[in-house]
């Protein structure tokens, strides 16, 4: 990083190859910054302010488009640099990562405890852990596991002034102070930048079961999802799919819909949970569909953002579980769908859909923007 | 306050409220200068708003009077949260106790702030659901305060506390504006999550109206177990090792010899008297499931020297286990006259060395402590007895929280779980935030009370230590002399 004098704008040439990595709507910054710790974060920040520069935040370049276009944008702070697993304790399931660290990355480090993280955002491999913080995002596992949320317990910020400060901690209940943990949730970078994230883990469930069902009607498919929501047993992710989505997922569409089905628990809980699947598809008309998940299926599922194809429909209904997590937009959403008998929303996916701030709502059916 | 400013607010309030609920009158204040902690505080003035337009009629005369505000619910805060410590109006919510409405296809309820808590769980259990979070003074205590405090409770080790299932509020700000944020959606948007800003807020941010909870099917089966153990350090590891082993149980607790005879005197539902310390805890699940896990939790304990494991045969029993603990509290009125409860969290894995140096601490002072807890998410609950006619007492007693919150702290974790900061640890919060920590809450704090009347001398560090009243009893004198402690406990 150069520094001038306090007034000059931090950070180097953003170079030509960098540009398209860090555009923003159309925005491109004119220095970028890789702080290597916390002060230089931090410092960046306080020159940023007194210079007057407009700053967004980058980690792995996923969500850069929500939000509305910035006014201002001169450098981009971005995180790759502060990518290590600071702290991790299996028994006492907590773990301390910095901001830039990659979701997969983190993922792989708990997964050696048999634990994980249990969200799921699109593009794992390349969304960062504060980016996804940032903002807000979830995968279609979301109603099983609850959201970004539920998971972070303590986090540590740079503000403009240059100030670090944290909140919560290291300890799964706390109410010490402010949860300043769910205003940074979801702010897209807009008072602070996320430096460090205090997360809760879990032990990895015991046993995970796709199944497939094949129905003649968009309605069948919603209510037999719908009907599983008031189980006990709820899937983890419930994924409807037209002929045309399901072939770009890799789904064999012998039926125009087909209802994907992750079942994810204690192996006694999972057995039981598939026999009651079976009797809610055959009670809705639907046949169980015997066959091998292919391979991309829920990553394809969770990655989904604008079918290539646009006439293709995806849609993911998430079920409550008994932790009473739920997605009741989306409940009155599928019904809608069925009730108007067209093809729906194109960008379906509502747990990026909902994750629209006002000036890009109601915008469904309009041509969907590609995730950079 | 001044008599005659103190009249013309009064006249203010009946004007808003109607005369009957407001009132100023030093007798009828009385009540409202204490909660479920020691300390004590007069208001200048009570109100008992209808609803929420009254809400935000009273914050308007707040505002123009500039007058302190404190919400205050079921008043079973344990850190002095609804004391009035600089005066001004206390808003008490008796008559806004309504469940709104029941959404049973979205899982959502909208209640007002009195409801209390057990009672909305009562109103949907027929219907096969419940709101999760327990407080043990879920009888008492109102949903409007869980949110003040972000409650916890025995069963929120799996689902989460109430921050977990609150989707929206509406409430009233300082400028008597009402607002609402969120609402019957998951959180799930981009944006501030104002909600989750809020609960936990202990009313210093703004007044809750309105609540929107999530609702929870009943799961089909709870299965409770009994694993009573030899002495404390061994039931800490079983925690860790069941934790670590996969297994999601929906509540471990913890109680120590003492707090098991307390409890066992008081609910005589069938705890060991010799126990060093016994851990129950509760799978829900299905029936096979449950089964499971029940025997494999059972295991741990034994490979962890629990001398033996018992599981409750049925419903009568599993309540009568779940109401010792809940009456724990309660119980101590056994042990000593007076007890004074704390609340500090530490990493799972350091339960067993804390526990041992508050072990240290009771030997050193010779104040016995007993401990009832959390012990799933490391919510230690230690429980210092003492008789607050005893001179100097009161003020050891203090000085032992201190230091039990200290040593939390030093171990990672925080100097409260569940009960809040209030009043009580206002200064302890410095154990675990700094300056720059506590300015960015400063500033967040006064974007939405830009003049800092919303519940003043709570949760901010104020330099001053919080002002400490004797307990005392209305009418003087203790009644009857206390036992002596050897009597009580064998
Ligand atoms: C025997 C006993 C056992 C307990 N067990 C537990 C337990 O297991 N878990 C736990 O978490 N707590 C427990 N507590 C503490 C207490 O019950 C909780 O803090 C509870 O949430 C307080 O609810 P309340 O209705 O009594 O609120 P109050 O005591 O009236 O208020 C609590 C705080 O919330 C604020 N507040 C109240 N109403 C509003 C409103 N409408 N808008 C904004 N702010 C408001 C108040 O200003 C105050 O700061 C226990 C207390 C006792 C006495």
């Amino acid at each position: 990083m150069t520094t001038g004098s306090t007034t000059s704008i931090p950070g180097r040439q953003v170079a030509a190859q960098e540009r398209q990595g860090l555009t923003v709507d159309g925005v491109i910054p004119s220095r970028v910054v890789h702080p290597q710790d916390l002060e230089e974060a931090a410092g960046t920040l306080r020159l940023c302010a007194q210079a007057g520069a407009g700053v967004v935040v980058v980690g792995g370049g996923t969500q850069l488009r929500l939000g509305a276009p910035p006014r201002r944008f001169d450098v981009a702070l971005v995180t790759d640099r502060l990518d290590r697993l600071l702290e991790y304790e299996p028994a006492d399931l907590t773990c301390r990562v910095q901001a830039g660290m990659k979701v997969e990355a983190l993922q792989a480090e708990l997964g050696r405890n048999g634990q994980w993280l249990p969200l799921d955002p699109p593009s794992p491999d390349r969304a960062t852990i504060g980016g996804m913080v940032a903002a807000n995002a979830c995968g279609p596992a979301r109603a099983r596991y609850g959201s970004v949320r539920d998971w972070v317990i303590g986090i540590t910020v740079a503000y403009p002034s240059g100030a670090i400060a944290r909140a919560g901690g290291r300890v799964v209940k706390n109410v010490a102070g402010y949860d300043l943990m769910k205003l940074h949730t979801g702010a897209l970078g807009t008072l602070g930048v996320i430096l460090e994230v205090n997360l809760k883990v879990q032990a990895r469930p015991e046993q995970s079961l796709t199944l497939q069902a094949g129905f003649d009607r968009a309605e069948q498919a919603a209510a037999c999802a719908l009907a599983l929501t008031r189980q006990y047993l709820q899937p983890a992710v419930a994924a409807a799919v037209d002929r045309r989505a399901g072939a770009s997922l890799g789904l064999d569409a012998e039926t125009p819909f087909t209802l994907a089905l992750r079942l994810e628990g204690y192996r006694t809980e999972v057995d039981a949970a598939a026999a009651l699947v079976e009797e809610a598809v055959v009670s809705h008309r639907g046949r169980m569909r015997a066959g091998e998940r292919p391979a991309e299926l829920w990553a394809g599922v969770r990655d989904w953002v604008a079918p290539q194809d646009p006439e293709a429909v995806v849609l993911a209904a998430w079920v409550p579980t008994p932790s009473g997590r739920t997605a009741p937009s989306w409940q009155s959403r599928l019904r809608a769908w069925c009730r108007s008998g067209q093809r729906g929303p194109r960008r379906a996916p509502c747990w990026r859909g909902c994750a629209r701030p006002p000036a890009r709502r109601g915008r469904w059916s309009s041509p969907a923007r590609r995730p950079s | 306050m001044e008599a005659a400013a103190r009249a013309r607010l009064g006249r203010r309030l009946q004007e808003a409220v109607g005369a009957r609920y407001a009132f100023v009158d030093p007798y009828e204040i009385r009540l409202y200068q204490y909660d479920a902690s020691p300390e004590t505080a007069l208001p200048d003035a009570v109100v008992i708003p209808g609803n929420a337009a009254e809400v935000a009629a009273v914050l308007r005369i707040c505002a123009d009077e500039a007058v302190p505000v404190v919400a205050r619910c079921g008043a079973t805060s344990l850190a002095g949260g609804t004391v009035p410590v600089e005066g001004g109006v206390v808003i008490t919510f008796p008559r806004m106790d309504r469940i709104l409405e029941l959404d049973l296809e979205n899982l959502r309820a909208v209640v007002e702030p009195g409801v209390v808590n057990l009672s909305l769980s009562q109103a949907l259990r027929p219907l096969g659901f419940y709101y999760v979070p327990d407080p043990s003074s879920q009888g008492a205590c109102t949903i409007g305060g869980n949110v003040g405090t972000n409650a916890g409770g025995p069963h929120t080790l799996l689902y989460g506390v109430t921050v977990n299932h609150v989707t929206g509020l509406e409430v009233a700000l300082p400028s008597g504006e009402l607002v609402q944020v969120g609402g019957r959606k998951a959180v799930e948007a981009t944006g501030y999550d104002l909600t989750g800003l809020l609960v936990g807020s202990e009313g210093t941010m703004a007044v809750v109206t309105k609540v929107w909870v999530k609702l929870t099917p009943v799961p089909p089966v709870s299965k409770t177990l009994l694993a009573i153990f030899t002495d404390l350090r061994s039931a800490s590891n079983a925690v860790s090792a069941i934790v670590k082993g996969g297994i999601l149980p929906a509540a471990i607790e913890m109680m120590d010899q003492l707090s098991i005879q307390a409890v066992e005197a008081a609910s005589h539902a069938g705890y060991p008297l010799d126990a060093g310390a016994v851990l129950l805890l509760e799978v829900d699940g299905i029936p096979e499931s449950a089964a499971e896990l029940t025997e494999r939790m059972g295991r741990i304990c034994r490979e962890h020297g629990a001398r033996e494991v018992r599981v409750a045969r049925d419903e009568a029993e599993r309540q009568a286990l779940w109401k010792g603990r809940k009456g724990a509290f309660s119980a101590m009125g056994r042990l000593a006259p007076d007890f004074y409860v704390m609340d500090g969290v530490v990493p799972r894995t350091r339960l067993p060395e804390v526990l041992d140096a508050i072990g240290a601490i009771s030997d050193r002072t010779g104040f016995k402590i007993c401990n009832v807890f959390h012990a799933g998410d490391g919510n230690l609950h230690p429980l210092v007895l003492f008789d607050a006619f005893k001179k100097g007492q009161y003020e050891a007693v203090l000085a032992i929280g201190d230091e039990i919150l200290k040593l939390c702290a030093d171990a990672g974790g925080s100097v409260t779980g569940e009960h809040g900061i209030g009043l009580e640890k206002r200064e302890n919060i410095r154990y675990v935030f700094d300056e720059d920590d506590l300015a960015v809450m400063e500033t967040v704090r006064r974007v939405f009370d830009p003049s800092g009347r919303m519940n003043p001398g709570k949760l901010f560090p104020t330099g001053r230590p919080a002002p400490r009243t004797e307990p005392q009893p209305p009418g003087g004198r203790r009644p009857a002399p206390a036992p002596a402690q050897d009597e009580v406990w064998v």
